[in-house]
């Protein structure tokens, strides 16, 4: 069906820094970016689909000890093509650093929070994080990020 | 002299009121703690991490198929939308399909606990507000829909309806002709209870612009369900995913435009009489065939690959990002729930109502809490507690 | 409109509350209660307690009399009931259907009842 105004394809809004494209199922497209560039990304999809259409639905960190690195998933729910897509930056296991988002879009809080108490990313810029967020005393105090797949307590 | 002020609480002009983490008919235990300048109160803090119970770990350390039972017990009310979200990406990675009859049973298992999880939330808003009688009444209403539950699943609460592949019990004509007339009897009282809200006093002197939020603050805090639906955002995963039978069931999105906890709770309303038309359909249209999937045949081990799966439960909308690497048990799954963004994401809506507003805001998000304690103040390390009394008189000197 | 019609019209009915235990609990007759292994169609395969969720399933050998031409390995399941969540698990996935599923829900009782072999052995006939 026709529409007055079309509405831009995330691929074309994202194209310079798009690295690679893979596919999570069932209809998903992933779009691996380089870190540096995530606030970037953000602000511009934020700015293409209108500050009430795009939200973030969920980030997911996964330790990918095998590989040496860590990836971080962002999925980002676009109302008017009622399609998620994700943007996938990949940080090296020993030193997992990355920019915050909390300045562009503020619901980011508590999936940061909650991924640096479990698994360790830390988030520059982000002045809300501890260590105490989800993880109990005696866990803590030992020094463990429980998720990670080497973690024994 | 300047040792005794520098002991007493950092912030002199407000005071700080915790709220929780103990509250009767709290469904998480959460952690408030407001700054209240005389009854407007300025600031909110949100402290939470009392019910981790490290689920990701353990679906991690044990098989898929374990993994369907754990799944449902991350929440006692929304535990066959969890089971079903769960059972669907392991549907997704092992490629598999379920049976159009199965696709409609899915549905009125999902619908019969969407209605219970209103009733429940609506009652305990008239009972945080003191109406405890209309409380009762709805709680003896709702009966019949966890009979229904009863006679479709096998149990009042925890289903365990759900397997990759189908559902696991079936129903024939006599239990088809008891669910109908359980639902004949509650929709009378649906609109009753709807037409109420509307219009008794008690309810909208306390619900009325309390608890304002614009649509582009519900969308920049990724605020999800009737939370954003009644500000205006018309978002709703069954209509977006259409996943099981959603897409054939005749159905409306049910949004309205004020955004205060008003049109909140009247979008559950609504919401619930939408299910119920929603149950009757697959009741009067069930297609034939074989519903149930015989378990010993299922394969053992979850090939690699990735599935992301959404689902909307009463409370908003629900994620399961699971990876498979073939061995018979998942990399990782990773969950986010509604009342996880919900909840932490709102500290920014108290500011500036009274302190008698924060249950009824806290209340119109789902989950809910009872009431508050008396005020603590602590000075030099000692405690010393006081009563409202005291503390409107203190202030004065 | 107000609540005053709905209240007087109550006022006139005879209570919800169900007096339990003068008066039993409407329950179906399929709803998920006590199950137990009929021994004369257990073969002894533990398919049932690899399964189980909460490990709430241990298999014992057989009392020393009892030779059992379809059990050569002598073992049989014993469910241990203050664990089990009552999922049916251990029920869909036996291989011949040995379990009996009755719709019991009163489970508070004495310590000898605790685990499913009391219901068990007397399937075969003692116990």
């Amino acid at each position: 069906m026709s529409e007055a105004k079309a509405v831009p394809d995330p691929k074309d809004v994202l194209r310079d820094l798009i690295i690679r494209e893979e596919l999570v199922k069932p209809n998903r497209r992933v779009f691996v970016i380089d870190k540096t560039k995530i606030r970037e990304a953000i602000s511009r999809i934020l700015k293409t689909y209108g500050e009430t259409s795009a939200y973030l639905s969920s980030v997911a960190g996964v330790d990918k000890i095998e590989q040496g690195i860590m990836e971080l998933n962002y999925f980002i729910s676009i109302l008017p093509r009622t399609e998620v897509i994700v943007l996938r930056v990949q940080l090296p296991r020993a030193n997992p650093v990355i920019d915050s988002i909390l300045d562009i879009y503020p619901g980011a809080l508590n999936f940061e929070c909650e991924t640096y108490d479990l698994l360790g990313i830390q988030f520059n810029g982000n002045k809300f994080l501890k260590r105490g967020f989800f993880v109990p005393e005696d866990v803590v105090k030992k020094g463990v990020y429980p998720l990670r797949k080497d973690a024994k307590w | 002299m300047t040792l005794l002020t520098e002991a007493v609480v950092k912030i002199p002009i407000s005071l700080e009121v915790p709220v929780g983490p103990q509250h009767p008919a709290l469904h998480e235990p959460v952690v408030l703690k407001l700054y209240a300048d005389g009854e407007e109160i300025v600031n909110v803090e949100i402290l939470t991490g009392y019910n981790h119970r490290g689920i990701e770990k353990l679906f991690e350390m044990s098989s898929f198929y374990k993994g369907v039972f754990i799944a449902p017990r991350i929440c006692g009310i929304c535990n066959t939308i969890h089971a079903n979200v769960y059972v669907r990406a392991i549907e997704q990675l092992l490629g598999m399909e379920p049976s159009p009859r199965a696709k409609y049973l899915r549905v009125l298992a999902l619908e019969l606990e969407r209605i219970h999880s209103h009733m429940l939330i609506n009652a305990i808003m008239a009972e945080i507000l003191g109406y405890d009688t209309l409380f009762m009444l709805i709680m003896r209403d709702r009966e019949y829909i966890m009979k229904a539950k009863e006679i479709l699943t096998g149990n009042r609460v925890t289903s365990e309806y759900f397997m990759p592949g189908g559902v696991r019990r079936d129903i024939d004509d006599t239990k088809r002709e008891r669910i109908l007339d359980l639902l004949k009897r509650v929709k009378p009282r649906l609109e009753y209870y709807k037409k109420l809200f509307e219009t008794d006093p008690t309810v909208t002197n306390r619900l009325i612009d309390v608890g304002v939020l614009k649509p582009r603050d519900v969308v920049l805090h990724s605020l999800v369900g009737p939370v954003a639906r009644g500000s205006g955002v018309k978002t709703d995963v069954r209509a977006e995913d259409r996943y099981d039978a959603y897409g054939e069931v005749p159905w409306n999105v049910v949004t309205r435009r004020e955004g205060d906890s008003m049109a909140r709770m009247l979008v559950r309303w609504d919401e619930a009489l939408e299910s119920w038309n929603m149950c009757e359909y697959v009741l009067t249209h069930l297609p034939g065939g074989q519903a149930v999937v015989d378990e010993r045949k299922l394969p053992r081990v979850l090939p690699p690959g990735e599935a992301y799966t959404r689902g909307e439960p009463p409370r908003g909308e629900l994620t399961y990002y699971i990876i498979g690497y073939g061995r018979d048990r998942p990399y990782r799954v990773k969950v986010r729930t509604p009342s996880f963004t919900n909840i932490i994401n709102s500290g920014f809506s108290y500011i500036g109502y009274s302190i008698a507003d924060v249950p009824v805001i806290l209340v119109s998000y789902d989950p809910c809490i009872a009431c508050m304690e008396r005020a603590v103040l602590i000075k030099n390390g000692e405690e010393k507690r006081l009563t409202l009394k005291e503390l409107a008189n203190m202030k004065k000197r | 409109m107000s609540i005053w019609q709905e209240i007087l019209k109550n006022v006139f009915k005879k209570p919800v509350t169900i007096e339990y235990p003068k008066v039993e609990t409407p329950i179906e007759k399929d709803s998920r209660g006590l199950q137990y292994a009929d021994l004369n169609k257990c073969t002894g395969c533990s398919l049932c307690a690899i399964e189980c969720p909460s490990n709430a399933i241990e298999m014992r050998k057989l009392p020393e009399n009892i030779k059992l031409k379809h059990n050569p390995r002598g073992l049989y399941p014993v469910i241990n009931y203050p664990s089990c969540i009552f999922c049916y698990r251990c029920i869909t996935i036996c291989p011949v259907n040995a379990f009996v599923t009755t719709s019991e829900y009163r489970l508070a009782t004495e310590t000898d009842k605790l685990f499913s072999d009391v219901y068990s052995l007397k399937t075969l006939g003692q116990g």
